[in-house]
């Protein structure tokens, strides 16, 4: 009895092992790359422009009326893209709808802002350098401490590896002057050196009140936000920019994306409906002009144009065939009844996940059973009877079960 | 009598190659029980399936009253196996084997064991595969004699034994198992040990049992006969009379449980005419191979 | 008897079992050494950073040694029971078949536990010596898949070794590895954390499993 439970252990082991397999080599076969459009927004024409690749090794440059243009001539109708390139041409004209620009202003007014879905599903140890927010030099340097923050702030000096007792208590009185509640629930900074200034930290209490925190000539500068505590936060994406205009983005767990203002820390929601911060990727990209958020999945992208006021001036959908209404993909559904898929390139966390594929796969799982049955009865010549539950695993495992039972036969029991 | 072995209707297939088929015999307590049969005629297979390391495709196989494949550990316990080229576990030394065996059977006897060791003249802390094999036949023998089984299974014991050890090896066979009433259940290729301590034998044939029988009766019933005849003979028919026969130019040999009057007559019913026909004795492996054939 | 076994299955691993440790503990010093070093020539907090943002993982060193330790064990303790059919002394041993091989690998399951002790508190000592407790103790999550791999791999190749026909061990050989590469499938730092239960379910049938191929030796099933 024992030992025809074991079969049965193994046969499990194998149907997991083929539906982590079988999919992985069925999509190495028949997979083929989505090709998003870039989307820019064209000062020239007024109107959204883009780049595609058609296939491996061609790209258009094409505006939404289907004109297409060379290389050359679409960059020169995105300067504040470009304005490298044009520089370089000497054609960079010296205004755009009236504004006097040079190549110094561009860079000083552009940003560039990403949220992926892997920098959401990310595991990270939460141990944060506190940088010097007005050094008297010029670059930034890391401290030589590192800090947590659970149940209270302490600085761990690198040196020696131990708590930095003095520091941590001035720090921890710093926040609980500001009415901070632990534990901490959301730490949230830019940790590097590579940038003009640092922010410090953005964090969330017990109580979902927000707090910036930084170090200020080596001391605690902590300010309690009027961030609302009912926003839901799931993230906060900081990065640090000479203009000065925004903190950095609020992620929310209801897919709302909010920017976190220098005016006093009040928030503006930004226009990102059907925005899904596990499967799109997000791209907030800053001209002097306009600010365009971009954000697509595997079946569409949205962009959305606003004017230096925040204000909607111009919007662009673009979607395709999602793989899901690929041929492969169907007969994928039919051939396999699941999956099970241990990593995702919207995650950096591994799984043990089994996705199921629909009402379709009930086609291989009859076409597994008969091929089944017909081979233990008209091949094999196998006892049916007392190893019915082969059958079981056939009907719940289709192909996967079908291999794993013709392979590993049953005994002669006792 | 009490049947400690008895195999019924016992089929076999290797794949789809037959090995026998409808095999019956038993073995009585307390005999000593050879199988005979050359190569590739199931003698090996026969003792795996009473070994219990192989099912047979059909058929029972019953050892001490339990089928042989499915056997109770209790029942294990009174059965001791010697396995083919005298396997054990080579990795421990003299005294290591003993004192693991010691741990699983309730009646052990150690002066057995370790008084077949002390022939050997080798200390206990040598290690078993450091032995020649010869020594290991005495170790293994050893092991099953201190186990005290009821039944005995060897398989070909004589294998990459010289004479001495395998005459060491049997004496002390004989004089144990004789002395305690064991039943034993044996092969090897050297039938002429077998012929003094069997008391009883199958002779397997190719798919069958050729005979089973008492070896005293065996090599009291079966004859063979020589004569020369002029000319050219045609070739003899395999019944009742005829076992086997040979030739070589005009000389003849005939082998035949009848007795020397009836194969006489048999022949010269056949037309044949015979010159110098004579019997001589046999022993087994010469009784052996003349039932058999020498091919 | 169970001590009886338990004195068999020490005869044959126990040198591989003395000269894992040896490996072992002579990887964790290499790794204990080599951590020492770049806080040596590097600013320690510089060290702290790569290994918190750029996912550093300083003890891969050892990422294989416990899978290599469970086919080691699974290879020299039923290799001498396969060889010349040794098997057939250890089923007629009056015990029965199940118990005795689940208590031999249930031993080799003990030793590689015990070797994943020394393991978890070498990584606990380094760690502790150089680096804040969150990085120790994720480094105690990450290495987890790795010494449940170990594990894995022994009870898969115990398996493959009792198995008496080829083809079945070709069959299991080819459909138990992708379960143990998924284990070592990290690109930093707790990135189990959330699976590493279910990872841990399915390793639980990884135990039974000797017992079919221990059925079909025992029963002459080829």
């Amino acid at each position: 009895m024992i030992a025809k439970i074991s079969r049965y252990a193994i046969l499990l082991i194998i149907v997991a092992s083929l539906s982590i397999i079988l999919p992985e080599l069925y999509w190495m076969l028949f997979n083929k790359p989505i090709y998003k459009p870039t989307v820019y927004y064209s000062t020239v024409l007024d109107d959204f422009i883009y780049t595609q690749y058609t296939d491996k090794n061609n790209k258009i440059y094409s505006d939404l009326k289907d004109n297409t243009y060379d290389r050359k001539t679409f960059e020169t109708m995105v300067p504040f893209s470009f304005y490298y390139d044009l520089e370089k041409w000497g054609i960079l004209p010296e205004s755009v709808k009236g504004l006097q620009i040079t190549p110094k202003f561009i860079r000083y007014n552009s940003q560039v802002l990403r949220i992926t879905p892997r920098d959401l599903n990310t595991p990270l140890i939460s141990l944060n350098p506190l940088i010097e927010s007005q050094s008297d030099f010029a670059r930034l340097e890391m401290p030589g401490e590192l800090f947590r923050i659970d149940q209270k702030i302490e600085f761990i000096t690198a040196l020696d590896n131990s708590v930095n007792d003095s520091m941590s208590e001035i720090y921890n009185q710093a926040l609980i002057d500001q009415g901070f509640c632990f534990p901490v629930k959301i730490i949230a900074g830019n940790p590097t050196t590579r940038k003009s200034f640092d922010e410090g930290y953005f964090i969330v209490d017990a109580q979902n009140s927000v707090f910036h925190l930084k170090k200020v000539k080596g001391q605690p500068r902590c300010i309690k936000t009027d961030i609302p505590s009912n926003l839901n936060i799931r993230t906060l994406i900081i990065r640090e920019h000479s203009r000065k205009e925004f903190y950095g983005l609020i992620v929310t767990w209801t897919d709302e994306v909010y920017m976190i203002t220098y005016d006093n820390y009040s928030i503006l929601k930004l226009p990102t409906e059907g925005y899904h911060a596990d499967d799109m990727a997000l791209l907030l990209s800053i001209n002097p002009l306009h600010k365009l958020i971009s954000y697509s999945d595997s079946r569409e992208m949205k962009c959305v144009l606003l004017d230096n006021d925040y204000k909607v001036v111009n919007r662009y959908h673009s979607s395709w065939t999602p793989k899901e209404e690929w041929i492969s993909s169907k007969v994928a559904a039919i051939l396999f009844p699941f999956d099970i898929e241990t990593q995702s390139r919207n995650s950096d966390y591994k799984y043990l996940k089994v996705n199921f594929n629909g009402i379709t796969s009930l086609i291989g799982i009859l076409i597994a059973l008969l091929a089944t049955f017909f081979c233990k009865r008209f091949v094999y010549r196998d006892e049916l009877t007392n190893n019915w539950f082969d059958f079981v695993i056939v009907a719940v495992s289709g192909i996967f079960g079908a291999i794993a039972v013709l392979f590993i036969r049953p005994e002669p029991w006792d | 009598m009490e049947n400690v072995i008895e195999c019924i209707n016992l089929t076999h297939y290797y794949g789809k190659k037959l090995i026998y088929k409808d095999l019956n015999f038993t073995v009585e307590k307390g005999k000593i029980f050879g199988i005979l049969g050359k190569n590739g005629t199931g003698k090996t297979t026969t003792i795996n399936i009473l070994m219990g390391f192989l099912r047979p495709t059909g058929g029972k196989c019953y050892v001490l009253g339990e089928e042989s494949h499915n056997l109770n550990p209790q029942t294990r316990v009174k059965i001791g196996l010697l396995h083919e080229g005298h396997v054990c576990y080579e990795f421990m030394t003299v005294a290591q084997i003993e004192k693991f065996y010691s741990r699983f059977f309730p009646n052990w006897r150690k002066d057995l064991y370790f008084g077949l060791i002390d022939l050997l003249g080798v200390t206990y802390d040598h290690k078993i595969s450091n032995m020649s094999c010869g020594q290991r036949s005495q170790v293994a023998l050893g092991l099953i004699m201190a186990q005290d089984p009821e039944l005995m299974i060897l398989d070909d014991y004589s294998m990459g034994l010289d004479a001495g050890y395998r005459m060491l090896f049997i004496d002390y066979l004989i004089d144990y198992v004789r002395e305690n009433n064991k039943t034993v259940f044996m092969t090897s290729h050297i039938i002429q040990d077998l012929e003094q301590i069997i008391d009883d034998t199958i002779i397997m044939g190719r798919q069958k049992i050729l005979l089973q029988m008492p070896i005293k009766e065996f090599l009291g019933s079966f004859h063979q006969y020589h004569f020369n005849v002029n000319g050219r003979l045609p070739d003899l028919d395999y019944d009742d009379t005829v076992a086997n026969w040979e030739s070589l130019k005009n000389h003849y040999t005939v082998y035949s449980f009848k007795a020397e009057g009836d194969v006489k007559t048999y022949l010269e019913n056949k037309g044949v005419s015979i010159k110098d026909f004579h019997e001589t004795s046999m022993n087994l492996e010469h009784a052996f191979i003349g039932l058999t054939g020498k091919y | 008897m169970y001590k009886a076994i338990l004195y068999k299955e020490w005869l044959k691993i126990r040198w591989a079992v003395l000269g894992y440790i040896i490996v072992l503990l002579g990887f964790l010093t290499y790794i204990g050494l080599e951590v020492r070093y770049w806080f040596g020539m590097n600013d320690p907090i510089s060290i702290w950073l790569m290994v918190i943002q750029k996912k550093i993982l300083y003890y891969s060193a050892i990422k294989f040694l416990p899978v290599f330790a469970g086919i080691v064990l699974a290879v020299v303790q039923f290799v001498p029971e396969v060889v010349k059919k040794r098997y057939r002394l250890t089923f007629h041993l009056p015990i029965s078949e199940t118990r005795s091989l689940l208590f031999m690998t249930g031993i080799c399951t003990g030793i590689l536990l015990l070797f994943s002790v020394i393991y978890i508190l070498g990584l606990t000592i380094i760690g502790g010596s150089f680096f804040p407790r969150e990085i120790t103790s994720s480094s105690l999550l990450t290495v987890a898949p790795w010494l449940l791999a170990g594990l894995v791999g022994y009870l898969g190749t115990a398996a493959i070794v009792i198995e008496s026909s080829w083809i079945y061990r070709l069959a299991y050989a080819l459909m138990f590895t992708p379960f143990i590469m998924k284990l070592f499938a990290e690109s930093g730092y707790n990135e189990f954390q959330f699976s590493f239960g279910s990872y841990l379910l399915v390793s639980l049938f990884y135990t039974i499993i000797v017992l079919f191929p221990g059925y079909r030796l025992r029963k002459g099933s080829k």
